[in-house]
C-alpha cells in the first residue's frame, strides 16, 4: 500500500476554519516530529480546539493542507482516525460504566480482539498505577482520576498521535504533574502528542509550543528559546509580551 | 465479521446505560402499561347503565309500564323520580343523571283517544359523544314499546329498525380506546428513548470522542435501535395483556400477526425518535420536539379517540403522515374484525415505508463530522 512520505507526524499549511464571516483558525502552519510533545498555548476561543478538531478529522477544514500520521485531512479523515487518539475538553467517558468496561468499549470500537482488549486495559492500568480503579464507576471517580482514564481510552488501540484538548483544566496541581509523567513517557514510547492549554506553567512540559491569537499563530519554537529571545523568565511572560505586541500591531493596521 | 464484533460491542453498552439507569428501565417498562391500564378505565364512550331521572306527569298505568321498560334495560338505571322538570337542570348540573324523560300530563289518555303522546328525551348536549346514543337508546326501546302495543292490522304497516354494531356489538368504549392508547403509548416512548439515549450522548460530548473513532455511522445508529425494540416489545406485551386479561378486548384475529406489526411499529417510533436527535442538541429540546410533534397529533389525528374522516381533509392528510394511524387501523382490525394479513397489506407496507424514510434520513442527517 501506497502511503505518503512519513517525515512528519503531523504537517499542516495554511489550515484555515471560518464560520460564517468569522474565522476561528486563519491560515496557520507547523510541523511535529514524531515522538514530539507540541503545545497548543493560547487564551480561550483563540482557536486551538478548532484547530484540533480540524486534525483529528471532526470538523471540515475549509482551506489549506494538513496531513497527521500520514494520511490527508481532507480526503483520508476514516483512515486516519485508526491512527489518532483523542481526548476531548469535556470530560467525555461514559459516566455509568466502569474503568474497564469504558476501555473494553472503546478497545472495540477500534477492533482490537477480546484478547487485545484485555491485555492492553491491563498493561495500561499497570503502567500507570491505576489497577484498582478497573472496576469503579466513572462517575465516583476525581476529575484527576477521569482524566487520567480518559488519557488511556484514548491510548487503547496504540495511536501513532494522541491529540489532548485542554486535558489537565481543573485537576489539581499533583494530578496535573503525574499526568505530564504519564504524558512524557508516553512520547518517549514514540507516540506524538499535541496538547492544548491555557495554562502557561504547563507550556514549559512541552517541547515545542505555539501560540495562538485570534486564529492566528502568532510563533512556533521551543519554550527555552522563546524565553530566551525575548529575556523573560517563564512562558507567561512571553506569551503576554508577544499576544500584547500582536494586538498593538493588529490595531494599527486595522484603523 | 469486524463490524459485527464492533456492533455487539456497542450493544452492550446501550444495554449497560439502560440497565443501570433505573429510570429509563423503569419509563421503558413500567410507565406504558401504567397509562394503558389509567387511559383505559378512564377514557370509556360505553354506555351502560346510565343514571336518568323521570318526570312523570301522567302517573297512569301507561307510563309506568314504559318507566318499567326503561328502567329495566341494561342502558338505564333509574335513580330518581323528579316532580318538576325544573328540578332536571340542577340534577344535570349535580352529575347525578346523564338523561332525563319527561311524561306529558294525560300521557295515556292521550295515546289511547288521540293516538299520540308525548315524551321528551333530555340529554346533555355537552357530553358530544354519549348523549346521542343514549337519546337514540331511548328511542329503540319507545318504539319497540308502541310497536308491540300496535298490532299490525290497526296500524296499516310500520318498520321497526333494528340497529346492530357491528365487531363492538356493545359498543363498549374500550375495544376502541385501549388499542388506541397503545399505539400513542408505544409510539411517544419509543421515539422519546432513541431521541434522548443519542442526544443525551451529544450533551455529554461523547458523541464527539465516537465520532473521532473511525466507527461507522450506521452502525452507532443501528445499534442505539436494538435494545430499545427489545424493551420496547416487552412493554408492549404487557399492553397486550392488559388489553385481552383486564379490558377483555378481544382478539379476534391472528396474535402472531398483531405482535409482528407491532415488532414493525416499534422500529417506525425507535428510527423517529433517531430523526428528531439529529434536529435536536439537547435532551430537552429532544423531548419538546417529540412531544409536540407526537402527543396531540396522534390523539387527535390518528383516529385514536375521534374519527378522523369529520376531520378537514387537511388534517386528515397531515394524520396520514403519521405511524399511529396506520398502527390504529392495523391492531383494530386484527382485534376487533379478526382482519387477515391480506387485508392489511397497504397499511403494514405505509409502516415498512416509514421505518426505512426515517431511518435513512436520519443517517444521512447524522454527520460523520461536527458542523
Amino acid at each position: 500500500m501506497s502511503q505518503p512520505e512519513k517525515t512528519y507526524s503531523i504537517s499542516v499549511e495554511n489550515l484555515t476554519k471560518k464560520f460564517d464571516d468569522f474565522v476561528a483558525v486563519d491560515k496557520i502552519t507547523f510541523n511535529v516530529q514524531k515522538g514530539e510533545i507540541f503545545g497548543f498555548l493560547g487564551a480561550n476561543g483563540a482557536g486551538k480546539t478548532t484547530a484540533m478538531r480540524m486534525l483529528i478529522g471532526v470538523l471540515e477544514p475549509t482551506s489549506g493542507k494538513g496531513q497527521v500520521a500520514g494520511y490527508d485531512i481532507f480526503k483520508n479523515s476514516r483512515k486516519l482516525k485508526k491512527h489518532i487518539g483523542y481526548m476531548s475538553q469535556k470530560f467525555s467517558l461514559y459516566d455509568d460504566l466502569t474503568a474497564k468496561e469504558n476501555m473494553r468499549f472503546f478497545g472495540g470500537i477500534y477492533g482490537l480482539t477480546n484478547k487485545e482488549i484485555s491485555s492492553r486495559t491491563k498493561e495500561l492500568l499497570t503502567h500507570f498505577g491505576m489497577e484498582h480503579i478497573e472496576k469503579e464507576r466513572v462517575s465516583s471517580l476525581p476529575l484527576g482520576w477521569k482524566q487520567k482514564l480518559a488519557f488511556c481510552t484514548a491510548l487503547m488501540h496504540k495511536p501513532d498521535v494522541v491529540f489532548l484538548d485542554e486535558p489537565t483544566s481543573g485537576v489539581d496541581p499533583s494530578i496535573r504533574r503525574q499526568f505530564w509523567e504519564m504524558i512524557y513517557e508516553t512520547a518517549e514510547g514514540g507516540v506524538t502528542v499535541l496538547v492544548t492549554t491555557h495554562n502557561m506553567d504547563e507550556a514549559e512540559y512541552c517541547h515545542r509550543i505555539s501560540m495562538m491569537v485570534a486564529g492566528k499563530m502568532i510563533t512556533v519554537d521551543t519554550p527555552q528559546n522563546l524565553k530566551d529571545k525575548y529575556k523573560l523568565e517563564t512562558m507567561g511572560e512571553v506569551f503576554l509580551h508577544l499576544a500584547r505586541g500582536y494586538e498593538k500591531e493588529h490595531a494599527i493596521t486595522a484603523s | 465479521m469486524k463490524n459485527f464484533k464492533i456492533f455487539k460491542g456497542l450493544v452492550r453498552k446501550e444495554f449497560l446505560h439502560i440497565l443501570r439507569d433505573w429510570r429509563s428501565l423503569t419509563m421503558l417498562l413500567g410507565i406504558p402499561i401504567v397509562l394503558v391500564l389509567l387511559f383505559g378505565s378512564v377514557m370509556t364512550m360505553e354506555i351502560k347503565d346510565a343514571n336518568i331521572a323521570v318526570v312523570d306527569h301522567a302517573k297512569d298505568h301507561d307510563s309506568k309500564e314504559l318507566i318499567n321498560l326503561i328502567s329495566t334495560s341494561e342502558f338505564f338505571k333509574l335513580v330518581k323520580y323528579l316532580d318538576t322538570s325544573d328540578e332536571i337542570d340542577e340534577e344535570f348540573k349535580k352529575g347525578t343523571i346523564r338523561m332525563a324523560f319527561v311524561f306529558d300530563k294525560d300521557f295515556g289518555y292521550k295515546l289511547h283517544h288521540e293516538g299520540h303522546a308525548q315524551i321528551q328525551l333530555i340529554a346533555d348536549g355537552s357530553k358530544i359523544l354519549t348523549s346521542p346514543s343514549l337519546i337514540s337508546y331511548g328511542k329503540i326501546i319507545i318504539n319497540k314499546h308502541i310497536a308491540s302495543k300496535n298490532p299490525p292490522s290497526r296500524a296499516g304497516y310500520y318498520i321497526i329498525p333494528t340497529v346492530r354494531m357491528m365487531y363492538n356489538k356493545n359498543l363498549n368504549g374500550r375495544y376502541m380506546t385501549v388499542p388506541g392508547i397503545m399505539s400513542t403509548v408505544i409510539l411517544l416512548v419509543g421515539a422519546l428513548m432513541t431521541s434522548l439515549s443519542i442526544t443525551k450522548e451529544k450533551e455529554l460530548g461523547t458523541l464527539e470522542l465516537l465520532l473521532s473513532t473511525p466507527i461507522n455511522r450506521f452502525l452507532i445508529m443501528f445499534a442505539k435501535i436494538v435494545p430499545y425494540l427489545i424493551t420496547s416489545f416487552i412493554s408492549a406485551l404487557s399492553i397486550i395483556w392488559a388489553a385481552k386479561y383486564v379490558f377483555e378486548v378481544p382478539v379476534s384475529g391472528s396474535m402472531g400477526l398483531l405482535l409482528l406489526n407491532t415488532v414493525l411499529y416499534i422500529l417506525t417510533a425507535l428510527a423517529l425518535g433517531l430523526l428528531i436527535s439529529t434536529f435536536a442538541n439537547s435532551q430537552l429540546t429532544a423531548m419538546m420536539i417529540t412531544m409536540t410533534l407526537l402527543m396531540l397529533p396522534t390523539e387527535v389525528l390518528s383516529g385514536m379517540t375521534f374519527p378522523t374522516d369529520s376531520l378537514p381533509v387537511v388534517l386528515q392528510w397531515l394524520g396520514k403522515l403519521l405511524p399511529s394511524t396506520w398502527f390504529n387501523i392495523i391492531s383494530k382490525g386484527i382485534l376487533l374484525q379478526g382482519a387477515k394479513g391480506g387485508s392489511l397489506f397497504f397499511e403494514t407496507a405505509m409502516l415498512v415505508i416509514m421505518v426505512m424514510v426515517f431511518y435513512f434520513w436520519s443517517v444521512i442527517r447524522f454527520k460523520p463530522r461536527l458542523q
